[in-house]
């Protein structure tokens, strides 16, 4: 089992499904992540990047959220398949 | 504030919630239009007071707070929820019930909000919103089951049809209990995954009455999803961004152009009925170019805020407006600032005071300094007269493309200006809060024209109250500088020419001289802080010969005719300095243009400016420091070239 920050991603994982496993690195990223709801075991969909290689895109129980890198690096996950 | 809190108060009720959570729109419905948006006392960040409106005959004031996920406060615009909701804001005082605001789709996500709120002691009242897409895919809530977790009332409201609202009303009209409030434990990591996990099984219980939840869940956000293949596509997700971008920038410079020429041609209109009263020509030249002029400058601007914020709001109302931010985040992130400021900074190329108003939008303070201190470097409409006859003089009697390509340079010069004034800036300021973009994206929904427009309103009234009373003076007093105190010779010309104004310039010749300028310019410069077209009607009056006077009094030189344009032209480029040395040669024709590209030359913006960041010494700041700048650089500009 992988478990990587989803700072990670590359355009193959657009469309997969992965779960989140734990939050590291910056404190007030990692709150900011808990307080939006964030917690283990939650499921997500990557969507992709916005253009300039820009924020990363997930999809979290019909929720869209936008994480920029460095926020996206804080929330580790893994890969459900 | 004080007209709302005068009289009959009963009580005072805030709305918490998180952004995106219907909070606004439930605020509008419960006040319709009678709120004001009040600036917190210190800060930035204005929060909106209103009266319940009068059919729910009560009088019952309610405060709608910024959004925020937590009351753990990581920007000041959450300081100043938190400071509302547990009653330590100045002149609001404690609130005697709170409505959490959640949203109905998104429950798991945003209880942990409604226990901080629980925490805090305050008596709450918890309000799901949504409920038109709840309903939509036949999803039920055990509403019971929220209601007995936090030991609250639990209210569903349709932001829609504004189903719920007389719920919402009853329940504000509850007695008022005594309470006290309590010091929040702070929440770590811990207690927010513990937390969050709990709600997640909670509300799994709340939607078990579901068939196939996921399923419905997933259905509403099916249209969202299939619009945002395209709309956040690396490519099309661009295209489209620069097309909406396109189409607003181009309504508020055009769309807004007609309705401008309307509010010009009817300040000039009344000015023309001034001249018919029986009263002496300096109380007429007063009324007509002191007064009338002076307002007709507050209200010049009025279309295109107006304009403006009903783009935005289309935006902000449909789900577009975080897509757009998200889009062009990147970039602007290298200059320390996040996408929010991409819509105020492109508006800056058609006025500065409309962008400056839409930076409300950002909700990071040191991001909208910053943006501020970019937006009047671009080029705003206000230039293109002064750059059209500079450049005219510039390349006389060549191609036109010649001028037209300079043209172009000078606005990509603005972007790359703006962009190194937002780096240096960046650099310079202290990092009091890291900035974080991390944002829900919302549903894609139908905006709500209504609501759209009254906002649109209220921006533009509240304009002309903050704003309007300053430029108003301004424009007196300048009117006053440049015609007294030789206000009994007929001339205007001559008028001018001994006013304090040329006095002044005179005196300060010196200053304008080693960037090329004599003492006319000079004064040119100075009136052109009414609004930096005056430019031109100014120099039409120092340089041009009696004939043509009348024609250019009041009227914005860019309509005063090609023959008055013309004939400037030909006086601006045949006028001399007592040597004999031509004052407008390439060098100082240039050294204007550089000097107009930088100078803090309309009093409009530092009126705007002062009034939305709320301090003098910034608004003083940045007027002292464009101008300064414009000048060394103008002086520099004209030594390297003569």
């Amino acid at each position: 089992m992988m478990i990587f920050p989803l700072s990670q991603l590359a355009k193959l994982d657009i469309g997969q499904v992965f779960k989140v496993h734990s939050f590291s690195g910056d404190e007030l990223f990692k709150l900011r992540l808990l307080e939006m709801g964030f917690h283990e075991g939650d499921e997500l969909q990557y969507k992709g990047r916005a253009p300039f290689s820009g924020p990363f895109i997930i999809e979290i129980d019909g929720a869209y959220i936008a994480l920029r890198e460095e926020e996206a690096e804080c929330l580790r996950i893994l890969r459900t398949i | 504030m004080s007209e709302n809190s005068s009289h009959n108060i009963s009580k005072t009720v805030a709305l918490v919630g998180s952004p995106n959570s219907g909070k606004t729109t439930l605020y509008n419905w419960l006040t319709g239009s009678h709120f004001k948006t009040v600036n917190y006392p210190g800060a930035t960040v204005e929060y909106s007071v209103g009266q319940l409106h009068e059919r729910f005959n009560a009088p019952i004031r309610v405060v709608d707070t910024p959004g925020v996920y937590s009351l753990f406060p990581k920007s000041e615009d959450e300081v100043v929820t938190y400071n509302v909701v547990s009653g330590q804001a100045p002149s609001l005082g404690k609130m005697d019930f709170v409505l959490v605001v959640i949203d109905g789709t998104q429950l798991a996500r945003h209880l942990s909000l409604v226990s901080q709120v629980k925490s805090l002691g305050v008596p709450f009242t918890i309000i799901v919103t949504m409920e038109d897409l709840l309903r939509s895919q036949n999803i039920t809530l055990d509403i019971d089951l929220l209601s007995k977790e936090f030991s609250s009332k639990v209210i569903l409201f349709d932001g829609l049809l504004g189903k719920g609202l007389n719920d919402i009303i009853k329940c504000i009209q509850r007695p008022v209990e005594d309470y006290t409030i309590k010091a929040l434990e702070v929440w770590n990591d811990v207690t927010y995954d513990n937390k969050n996990k709990y709600y997640a099984e909670l509300v799994s219980k709340i939607l078990s009455k579901n068939k196939n939840v996921r399923g419905q869940l997933s259905s509403l956000s099916a249209t969202t999803r299939k619009i945002d293949k395209i709309l956040l596509h690396p490519l099309w997700g661009l295209v489209f961004f620069i097309s909406v971008m396109t189409l607003l920038f181009s309504s508020v410079f055009f769309f807004a152009k007609p309705l401008m020429e309307i509010v010009d041609w009817f300040f000039s209109f009344l000015g023309d009925g001034v001249q018919s009263f029986p009263v002496s020509s300096l109380i007429k030249d007063f009324l007509s170019s002191g007064v009338l002029s002076g307002l007709s400058s507050v209200f010049v601007f009025v279309p295109q805020i107006f304009v403006l914020f009903f783009g935005i709001g289309l935006m902000e109302s449909s789900g577009y407006l975080a897509r757009a931010a998200t889009i062009i985040d990147k970039p602007f992130s290298k200059l320390g600032l996040s996408g929010r400021s991409f819509v105020p900074m492109l508006s800056g190329f058609a006025c500065a005071v409309p962008a400056i108003m839409a930076t409300r939008n950002i909700n990071s303070f040191r991001d909208r300094l910053i943006t501020n201190f970019a937006i009047p470097l671009m080029t705003c409409s206000a230039r293109l007269p002064v750059y059209a006859l500079l450049l005219a003089i510039l390349f006389y009697g060549q191609a036109a493309w010649m001028p037209g390509l300079v043209l172009a340079i000078i606005y990509i010069i603005s972007l790359i200006l703006g962009a190194i004034a937002s780096a240096i800036l960046n650099l310079v300021l202290p990092k009091k809060e890291k900035s974080f973009l991390m944002m829900e994206l919302p549903l894609y929904r139908r905006p709500l024209f209504k609501l759209i427009f009254r906002q649109a309103v209220t921006r533009t009234i509240s304009y002309v109250k903050r704003a309007g009373p300053i430029i108003f003076i301004f424009s007196v007093s300048i009117w006053f500088l440049t015609n007294f105190p030789a206000v009994n010779l007929e001339s205007k010309t001559a008028r001018l020419e001994s006013s304090y104004a040329s006095q002044v310039g005179k005196k300060i010749e010196p200053i304008f001289k080693p960037m090329g300028a004599d003492w006319r310019v000079g004064v040119g410069l100075m009136t052109a802080f009414t609004a930096r077209e005056v430019f031109v009607s100014s120099l039409a009056v120092l340089f041009n010969a009696e004939e043509t006077v009348a024609n250019i009094d009041g009227a914005p030189a860019d309509q005063g005719g090609s023959d008055i344009q013309q004939s400037l032209i030909q006086k601006m480029r045949s006028a001399q300095f007592p040597n004999g040395e031509k004052i407008f040669s390439i060098a100082s024709t240039i050294a204007l243009i550089v000097f107009f590209m930088f100078a803090m030359q309309c009093m409009s913006t530092f009126a705007i400016f002062l009034k939305e960041m709320n301090s003098i010494k910034l608004a003083l700041t940045q007027l002292v420091l464009y101008n300064v700048v414009a000048y060394i650089l103008a002086v520099v500009t004209f030594k390297l070239l003569s």
